[in-house]
């Protein structure tokens, strides 16, 4: 490949890096279109527009790319949140940052983060319905709600549930190929997020 | 109904029951027929007169699964009940069964979605609406219109289905019934804000008699 005068060629990792990419951006198209099992590394590796040759330069197996795909989208999901929470923000200003960078990111890349929020994690801690790492993030974030919630406060599986809730909404809407709508669920979905610590009025507000 | 009609019916259950375990146990995917008919005892002429093949069969399990949960729900039902406390003893019910039943659960809910034929996730997904659209009659009880979010009872569905899941695959089952206070805190606050929903969870153990 020859480049424009004073470009340097792009390293071999960057390549690998952007090859691996294409793989799970175009297994997250295709189990849009039909279930997992159905999917072979022919069909994936037409549609990420490789040899299957080079797909088994990337990936030992379906699984792995599968499993790469999933680690991807929820990174994606992670990176987004963890930038708007590094901002400082208080609570509950900081919630509606987190939530506006949910949907943001689901919105830009909604056959990714589909698949890293409809398929099972299988990482160390078992089969989850979402990624652990990523729930944490979301109820760490809401645990600071507690503080000013009035006493007794909300049971302790609350921050969870919250956020349970709302990746299922995310997950749901993708599924149906509504990604263009979540950006209007916003408002409410903060609404709901703030809601259990706050109290409803305050909520409102 | 012939004798012979009787006798294919008598291993369904059998078969049924297989399919659940088996997708439990390694997945649907790796699920051999041959294995189900030598559980169940069963032929594989009696298989395919009953489910034409393993697709027709997970099918008919998940039918099994959601035809509980309903049932569980109508059970919970009750002139006695307030239309909120009906749905929440269907929630309790609905807990006692996936801890009593976990491969119920597993298949409903994990299984269909994932691993399962398209065609049994649009069967679950059919009966989540019937959940939701009972959650969302507790918006009766919202004296502003527009206050509660639209989309609370399919988040509160959405997040108890989560952890269930979680507690399944964790081989937790038994344990479901103990969180049935934070499920109801989480399923009924955006209807009828912390006090009444702290209430509604210390009662509790009252729906789980």
């Amino acid at each position: 490949m020859r480049l424009p005068p004073g470009q340097q060629p792009l390293s071999q990792e960057f390549l690998l890096a952007h090859r691996r990419e294409r793989v799970a951006r175009a297994l997250a198209e295709c189990v849009q279109e039909e279930p997992l099992h159905r999917v072979t590394v022919a069909a994936l590796a037409g549609r990420a527009r490789m040899a299957r040759a080079t797909f088994y330069e990337l990936f030992a197996n379906l699984d792995e790319a599968f499993r790469f795909g999933v680690a991807e989208a929820n990174a994606k999901l992670r990176a987004a949140v963890e930038a708007e929470l590094a901002k400082g923000e208080r609570w509950p200003g900081r919630i509606d940052a987190m939530v506006a960078a949910l949907l943001r990111t689901a919105e830009a890349e909604p056959a990714l983060v589909g698949l890293g929020l409809l398929f099972a994690w299988k990482g160390d801690l078992g089969i989850g319905p979402y990624d652990p790492a990523l729930v944490e993030l979301l109820t760490g974030a809401l645990r600071s709600g507690r503080r000013s919630a009035p006493k007794p406060g909300p049971p302790p599986m609350t921050e969870e549930l919250l956020a349970f809730g709302v990746l299922f909404i995310i997950s749901e809407r993708l599924k149906r190929g509504e990604a263009g709508s979540l950006a209007a669920l916003k408002e409410e979905m903060v609404r709901l997020l703030q809601q259990p610590f706050l109290g409803q009025p305050q909520a409102l507000a | 109904m012939n004798r012979g009609e009787t006798e294919i019916r008598r291993v369904r259950e059998p078969l049924i029951e297989a399919m659940a375990r088996s997708c439990m146990k390694q997945g649907y995917l790796a699920t051999d027929v041959e294995d189900l008919l030598a559980e169940a005892g069963a032929s594989e002429e009696e298989f395919v007169s009953l489910f034409g093949n393993k697709e027709g069969c997970a099918l008919a399990a998940v039918d099994e699964a959601l035809t509980a949960g309903i049932s569980a729900v109508s059970r919970g039902w009750s002139a006695d009940r307030s239309e909120r406390e009906s749905t929440l003893f269907a929630l309790s019910l609905l807990l006692r069964i996936f801890a009593e039943k976990p491969e119920i659960g597993a298949l409903a809910l994990t299984h269909s979605r994932q691993m399962l034929p398209r065609s049994c996730h649009e069967r679950y997904e059919a009966g989540f609406a019937v959940l939701t659209a009972m959650m969302d009659r507790m918006r009766a009880d919202d004296p502003e219109e527009g206050r509660v979010p639209r989309c609370a009872a399919r988040a509160a569905l959405g997040a108890a289905e989560a952890v269930i899941r979680r507690e399944l695959a964790a081989g937790r089952a038994s344990a479901l019934p103990e969180l049935l206070p934070d499920l109801i805190y989480g399923a009924v606050v955006p209807f009828v804000g912390q006090e009444e929903a702290l209430r509604l969870a210390r009662d509790s153990p009252r729906l789980s008699l």
